[in-house]
């Protein structure tokens, strides 16, 4: 019995070893390299520091792609990444997500890019020329270059791939477009109807991503869905939805000499988990997106962050929308919105839960954005003031009702901001939602105080999208807009001629929309992120805007 | 015999309408739009719409089940607007990736829980016995995903001898294959190991018991005969029924171990598909795994009424 109870205690001894070995210091294959961010492996050196073009009038730069260090480049070798999400199309007609939009850049490029200031610039549209006195949008495009299936990339197809946008449910895309039209053999001409300052980001990258249009119109829908042919720098081998999708080098590439790549490799990793132990293994290079805790735990582990803290690059902004479809619900009153604004500990948010990526702010244009406005007071945490507001508007203790609707993703952080409101004596209802689609639909029916996702303030359109005509009816009778000015101040901003015009009545939107009408509740936005081991450079990942990156320039070594 | 299985088919038959209905009932309960999960909300509502109407579901849902199991019967299974392709088309594709991971286990389930049920009855009350035993019990006590992240562990990130993810048919790459399915298959088996080494050992102790077997030792017949010959042949009765169970929980409940090893089969394409609002890829799947079950129970019903007279004379 002695022995017995000797080799059971060795062998849970040896368990418990075995255990603590495979869970404690740092993984073998972790980075040697710094553990804090790589802002300066995928740099380019030639990005053109276009001036606004999405609002002044004149030529934006051509941009082409050259490495930091082009002495320094290794080619060959595949890229491997793990998405998180299932990509189930190639972005056309219509993409459906950051991901997805992340992976189809491997293929797939678009007439213009962002620059490290959010501003756009050519791509392969060299030149784009704005004239908002006509109003219309000159695109000048490169020559030589050709689609994967042979196709001509020129003027024509061009205007064939617009068309072909307009016929599968991209009409309020070009709802501001008269026409468009080949005015060259290189050059397209859009005649707009009154001159916006989202024109060119519309036009040169939300619908600017040249697909084949021999390829759809010899094909059919379905098949655009797995099958991605454009003009980029490496060729679609595989599409399975699923399970990855796969990319050769194009060797007919239409930049001399790039890419460096052999080919790039898209794992679909359902599980975060899993993708991380991919990481540890040396299976992947870079994981898309993981959650904010596996980043920490991966960034602890010496892995490199791929993005920079820069406000240009925003993954996401998380916050609160008051939406009221009801005359009389409690959100309709502008003290209770103050006072909820009040009740929410912005900074505690953030430091909770963005692991060192947050930025708090009080209006959608985060601090460090031309967006911002410093003068808007915003509504600092005050949870006595929180509580006189809503006596003020006639609610005693727990007699105040909000509904909080949001996604399971941020369940934690919702959590918490119940917990908040019902310190102050705010009775809180949860409605959790897999598809926040769902109650923005019906958000004007319904009275709901509801999660606002917003994405990067890289555009007066982006940041503003919430106040373009569908999303008016989230806010329901919270307020009339149009008899609150912001209707028209929101004219201003994406009409405006002059950069001047448009900053002044931006600041002015900020400052109606918060300090005045108290129409939403940001907590924090959040930088961009990629995470990986040390081997990735110029890719730009996480450097300009949340999807764009450089796969022609990407080496590995 | 032949009205026995006449009997249990038609018993499938029904229990798998009730599935269907209840199947396609519960998943058109679950609140999400399907196109909106499919497209995103940007889309227009006039898009929206359009697309709404071509998958059908704008269609009364009494006309859509009956669409739905009419062309199922026929075989045409729908078009999973998720993964873009016909769902039979996705179930051949993955369906033998989790087939090939249920069986394995479930063969290494059976051999080696059978193997370690005899041992600690025949060695009752020996240091082996009591070895098994606890080890059984912690088997049993251990969850399969914490196992599953332990081996990967040490396995894959530690010692770098198996690769943490993926599955690879064994008729395209034998060595690969074996070592992709190592972890998943004993992931698997573990708890199916320690449920067999416990009711074999309860059963053969049983039957060890029995006046036979002492009749058979006075005869004196060699221990080994006996319990290979005799013992193990009627303790195995009652272990069918787990068999049976064992099968259609590997192939059914795989879900968990194809995410964390990003294997692509069955379970992780039902999890997709759930998280879409894929409504055609979820009921066919639900039934395709209803009736690989119910096939499992008949297997076993039919084995049980060989191994046991008394059964078939029922």
């Amino acid at each position: 019995m002695k022995k017995l109870a000797k080799a059971l205690a060795l062998l849970l001894a040896a368990v418990m070893l075995l255990s603590l070995c495979a869970c404690g210091g740092k993984t073998a294959s972790a980075s040697t390299a710094s553990d804090k961010t790589d802002s300066s492996a995928p740099a380019k050196t030639d990005a053109p520091k276009a001036d606004a073009a999405t609002t002044a009038p004149g030529k934006t730069e051509t941009g082409t792609s050259v490495p930091a260090d082009p002495d320094a480049v290794k080619r060959g070798g595949i890229l491997k990444l793990a998405i998180l999400v299932t990509p189930n199309q190639s972005g056309f007609p219509i993409s459906t997500g950051t991901d997805q939009n992340v992976l189809a850049t491997t293929a797939i490029e678009s007439l213009g890019r962002y620059d490290e200031n959010g501003q756009i610039y050519g791509f392969l549209a060299k030149e784009i020329i704005t004239k908002p006195e006509v109003p219309a949008i000159i695109l000048e495009l490169q020559e030589g270059v050709k689609y994967h299936d042979g196709y001509d990339f020129n003027a024509k197809s061009v205007c064939e791939t617009y068309d072909i946008l307009l016929e599968n449910g991209r009409e309020a895309n070009f709802a501001n477009v008269e026409k468009y039209e080949a005015t060259g053999e290189y050059e397209v001409t859009i005649t707009l109807k009154q001159w916006r300052t989202d024109a060119v980001e519309t036009l040169c990258i939300t619908c600017g991503k040249m697909f084949s249009p021999k390829a759809y119109r010899d094909h059919d829908l379905e098949w655009m869905y797995t099958n991605i042919v454009g003009t980029g720098p490496f060729v679609q081998t595989e599409f399975t939805i699923g399970e990855k999708v796969t990319f050769k080098r194009n060797d007919n590439y239409w930049i001399e000499g790039q890419p460096y790549l052999d080919g790039v490799e898209w794992i679909v990793c359902a599980d975060q988990t899993a993708a991380v132990n991919m990481l540890k293994t040396g299976d992947v290079n870079l994981i898309v997106y993981p959650s904010m805790q596996n980043y920490k735990t991966l960034l602890d582990a010496g892995f490199t962050r791929y993005g920079v803290d820069s406000c240009a690059n925003i993954a996401g902004d998380l916050g609160m929308f008051f939406a009221s479809g009801k005359e009389g619900q409690a959100v309709s009153d502008l003290k209770v919105r103050q006072a909820i604004c009040h009740a929410i500990d912005h900074e505690a948010l953030c430091n909770a839960f963005t692991e060192g990526l947050g930025v708090v702010t009080n209006q959608l244009g985060v601090p460090g954005t031309k967006e911002n406005n410093p003068d808007v007071k915003g509504y600092p945490f005050d949870k006595e003031k929180a509580k006189a507001l809503l006596k003020e508007a006639g609610y005693g203790e727990g007699e105040c009702e909000v509904t909080l609707t949001f996604t399971p993703a941020f369940e934690n952080v919702f959590v918490a901001v119940q917990n908040m409101l019902e310190e102050v004596g705010i009775k809180v209802i949860i409605d959790e939602t897999d598809s926040i689609g769902d109650k923005l639909v019906v958000g004007g029916k319904d009275p709901y105080v509801s999660i606002c996702w917003w994405s990067a303030p890289t555009s007066v359109s982006a940041w503003f999208r919430y106040f373009s005509e569908h999303p008016t009816t989230m806010v329901g009778d919270a307020l009339d807009l149009k008899a609150a000015g912001i209707i028209d101040c929101y004219d201003k901003c994406m009409t405006a001629p002059t950069e001047a015009d448009q900053k002044a009545a931006m600041m002015e939107l900020a400052r109606l929309c918060v300090d005045e009408y108290c129409l939403y509740c940001p907590f924090y936005a959040t930088l961009s992120y990629y995470i990986g081991d040390d081997t990735i450079h110029d890719s730009d990942f996480g450097m300009r805007g949340n999807t764009q990156w450089t796969p022609e320039t990407t080496w590995l070594g | 015999m032949g009205r026995f299985l006449l009997k249990r088919l038609f018993q499938t038959v029904i229990i798998l309408i009730i599935i269907s209905l209840m199947a396609f009932a519960l998943i058109h309960i679950i609140p999400g739009d399907p196109v909106y999960a499919m497209l995103g909300s940007d889309i227009t509502p006039e898009y929206h719409d359009q697309v709404y109407e071509s998958m059908g579901l704008n269609l009364p849902l009494v006309q859509q089940y009956f669409h739905w199991i009419g062309n199922f019967v026929q075989g045409k299974m729908g078009y999973s607007y998720h993964f873009k392709m016909d769902v039979l088309q996705l179930v051949q594709r993955r369906l033998p990736v989790t087939v090939i991971l249920g069986i394995s286990s479930a063969i290494l389930s059976v051999v080696l829980g059978l193997l370690f049920g005899i041992i600690t009855a025949v060695r009752r009350g020996k240091p082996i016995d009591s070895i098994l035993t606890v080890l059984a019990n912690i088997g049993i006590a251990t969850p399969i995903f914490w196992l599953a992240v332990m081996l990967v562990l040490v396995f894959s990130i530690k010692l770098r001898w198996l690769p943490s993810w993926g599955f690879t048919m064994p008729w395209v790459d034998f060595g690969k294959s074996m070592k992709q399915m190592l972890m998943p298959t004993i992931c698997m088996s573990v708890g199916g190991i320690a449920s067999y080494t416990r009711q074999t050992r309860s059963s053969m102790l049983e039957v060890i018991g029995q006046d036979y077997i002492r009749t058979a030792r006075s005869k004196g017949l060699k221990e080994g005969r006996i319990i290979m010959g005799h013992a193990v042949k009627n303790a195995l009765i009652p272990i069918l029924t787990l068999i049976g169970m064992t099968l259609r929980n590997c192939i059914g409940g795989s879900a968990i171990i194809e995410r964390v090893f990003n294997i692509a089969g069955m379970g992780s394409v039902m999890v997709e598909a759930l998280g879409n609002r894929d409504y055609i890829t979820l009921q066919s799947g639900i039934i395709f795994l209803s009736l690989i079950t119910c096939l499992c129970n008949l297997l076993v019903d039919i084995a049980y009424a060989y191994a046991d007279p008394r059964i078939r004379l029922e």
